[in-house]
């Protein structure tokens, strides 16, 4: 490969970095997956200018909407994941204390009031024959 | 390359790709070339286009990756067709055939 095609993708890929306005973390992996594929194309089909790059790839801006539409739609489901895990949890904490307050409640209860015990018991009755 | 043609290959893509990952593991390269060998010339991505897809189909769970050793030090990223991917595959072809099917009956044209 030589220099001024080097220095071309260089700049390619530059020019990509710099539209990618986004989570740093996932325009660094696209940015790899990129690199990976142009090594792969120049490999494979012995490219040896920037236009076939961008013949194959697209142009910087049209790569980095692509990539920035799903980006967005990641990131809103990333925000939906985590609104749904604190939801998730907050109904966890307030159920647990309602059942805290409930036990409580009827342990207090019973302290005031007492236990109500009803029983039956089978009655005995035994006749004396006192009054002969 | 037509805005038409752009817009049928947006809704497409993941109907293909997983077509392309339901007969083997391959990776981006492999995936761009396969369209557009298999459509001669017809049916080309941009590779830039193609990851989003990727990423897309990941994210739902549909396919996974893997890297592979490639030389000495160079890895390469693979991409494999998950259970719940086939079952996607399969509505998406489903899909496919109903609209085609219902847009030919609407052109007076029988295929």
């Amino acid at each position: 490969m030589d220099r001024a095609f080097e220095k071309a993708i260089r700049k390619y890929k530059k020019r990509i970095k710099a539209l990618l306005i986004c989570d740093s973390k996932m325009a660094k992996s696209y940015l790899q997956d990129l690199d990976d594929g142009i090594v792969d194309f120049i490999e494979n089909s012995g490219a040896t200018s920037i236009q076939e790059i961008i013949a194959r790839f697209g142009t910087p801006e049209a790569v980095a909407r692509e990539f920035l539409e799903t980006a967005s739609i990641r990131k809103i489901k990333r925000r939906m994941n985590i609104k749904r895990a604190v939801l998730t949890g907050m109904f966890i904490v307030v159920a647990i204390w309602a059942v805290a307050v409930t036990c409580l409640s009827i342990d207090s209860y019973r302290s005031n009031h007492g236990f109500i015990v009803d029983s039956v018991s089978k009655a005995t009755v035994t006749y004396s024959q006192t009054n002969k | 390359m037509s805005q038409n043609q752009d817009n049928l290959k947006r809704g497409t893509a993941e109907l293909l790709v997983l077509h392309l990952l339901s007969k083997e593991d391959l990776y981006g390269y492999q995936i761009a070339q396969s369209l557009g060998e298999k459509s001669e010339g017809v049916y080309t991505i941009l590779e830039g286009s193609l990851y989003p897809v990727l990423y897309r189909l990941e994210d739902a769970g549909y396919i996974s990756e893997y890297t592979k050793l490639v030389g000495k030090r160079r890895t390469r990223k693979y991409y494999r067709l998950e259970e719940s991917g086939k079952a996607y595959y399969e509505k998406l072809l489903n899909d496919y055939i109903a609209v085609i099917h219902g847009i030919d009956k609407i052109l007076d044209r029988t295929v």
